[in-house]
């Protein structure tokens, strides 16, 4: 079977389905057109909701989990509801609550960033062998969800620790709101949250009470943003 | 060396041997030979191997002509406004609004393109035109044009108004310094609600001589 999985559903529901085939529907693929989301959504929207719609309109499927509730967000309960209705797939809905949080080593590896985040997404659906990873001191942090263009990511170097809710994937917790705002005391940390999400209060947030520097993107990073977060990770060298 | 801030609108250039600054038009730049040994800006790339961050630049510029680690300096350009403030030579706050909102300068020099006169010889206006941004701000003036409001009072309202959106996006600080062509606007510097301190247009360039 080929299931699509969206946000970190819990790991009982995932190992009832192991050995099936599970793909990310809210990753960014090649072939992922987000403006195929436009018969259902409206043009202005988050882009990770618009790439989740896409995917699913794309993709054959044979099962949806779709993960809605606060562990994930607002707008993912609402595309769900659009999904169950619109596509021919079952869907199961579900809320991860769990508290037990499992270490976060990827978060805090010497890997790159994108490889750093390339792991944690794929931790969600399979198992990843964490063991020759190695601990780096950091000298910057990024706090946030996966953002839907990983080249965000190539600015930053591999000394750089990740927090927020992609933390908390790793951690296998994604409702866990005390990890998601954990950030580390006076490491410069560039807050990122998707235009159009309702994370972006708690980026702001954030990034004004830790001297951080915050950024919201829509789609695709653009030269000013990267700029941006060029000129923060050097004046904070 | 050839230093180079290739803005949106103007180039600012600096040849370091002579001791030579000079402002000429970026598109004119463009369509010359001249490459520079360094350069920042928004145009940079196209003109120079060696690019160098503008608000580092804008950092690095503002601490030599102020001469010491503790100042907040804006940048007004042509399209973006940009921040930086440092305190005890370390970094304390900075942002830069460059896309909605930010085609500042660029709107002022139109406008005074457009009605044949000079903003800066201009007294200051009491009201602030709502500004958004230039463009928005621009039908604005339109509008008000339009109901009998007197051309000068009109524009310096909308000076104000985008003095206004400039001292929000510094959070309201009680004193700045300001770098950018319009340090040579006196309605604009004098819009403000606080004391504004013009290190020129050349600050960026200044910068640019520590790499």
């Amino acid at each position: 079977m080929k299931i699509g999985i969206v946000g970190v559903p819990p790991q009982e529901i995932l190992d009832k389905y192991k050995g099936n085939d599970f793909v990310d529907l809210d990753t960014l693929f090649d072939f992922t057109d987000n403006s195929k989301a436009e018969i259902y959504l409206p043009k202005i929207y988050c882009a990770t909701i618009k790439s989740i719609i896409a995917n699913a309109l794309t993709i054959k499927l044979d099962l949806i989990i779709f993960d809605n509730g606060y562990s994930k967000c607002d707008n993912g309960r609402f595309v769900s509801e659009i999904l169950k209705r619109e596509l021919k797939v079952p869907l199961i809905t579900t809320q991860n609550n769990a508290t037990g949080r499992h270490p976060q080593t990827i978060c805090e590896s010497d890997l790159e960033l994108r490889k750093k985040f390339d792991l944690i997404v794929d931790s969600v659906i399979k198992d990843v062998d964490k063991s020759k990873l190695k601990y780096v001191e950091p000298d910057y942090g990024f706090w946030g969800v996966p953002p839907n263009d990983f080249s965000i990511l190539d600015l930053f170097p591999k000394e750089t620790h990740v927090f927020g809710w992609a933390r908390c994937m790793e951690a296998k917790v994604p409702a866990d709101l005390e990890l998601e705002t954990m950030v580390k005391e006076d490491l410069p940390t560039v807050f990122y949250a998707q235009a159009f999400c309702s994370k972006n209060s708690l980026a702001k947030y954030l990034a004004k009470k830790h001297n951080g520097l915050y950024v919201e993107v829509d789609d695709v990073i653009d030269n000013s943003v990267k700029s941006k977060i060029e000129a923060y990770l050097l004046l904070n060298k | 060396m050839l230093l180079g801030d290739v803005g949106t609108s103007y180039t600012k250039i600096l040849d370091t041997e002579k001791e030579e600054y000079k402002v000429m038009n970026t598109l004119d730049l463009l369509k010359s030979e001249v490459r520079f040994d360094i350069a920042c800006g928004h145009n940079a790339k196209l003109k120079t191997d060696r690019v160098v961050n503008e608000l580092v630049a804008l950092e690095k510029g503002s601490r030599e002509l102020i001469g010491d680690g503790n100042f907040l300096v804006v940048d007004v350009g042509s399209r973006d406004i940009k921040y930086v403030k440092m305190k005890g030579n370390k970094y304390e706050e900075m942002d830069w609004n460059a896309l909605c909102g930010a085609t500042l300068g660029f709107s002022i020099e139109l406008l005074e393109n457009h009605f044949n006169v000079k903003t800066s010889e201009m007294e200051k206006a009491s009201q602030s035109l709502g500004v958004t941004c230039g463009v928005l701000g621009m039908a604005k003036i339109f509008d008000k044009i339009s109901e009998g409001c007197e051309i000068n009072n009109v524009l310096a309202s909308f000076v104000k108004g985008i003095a206004e959106n400039v001292y929000r996006f510094i959070n309201k600080p009680e004193s700045f310094y300001l770098s950018g062509g319009l340090c040579n606007n006196t309605l604009f510097i004098n819009s403000f609600r606080c004391k504004v301190e013009p290190l020129g247009r050349f600050v960026l360039l200044e910068g640019l001589r520590k790499f």
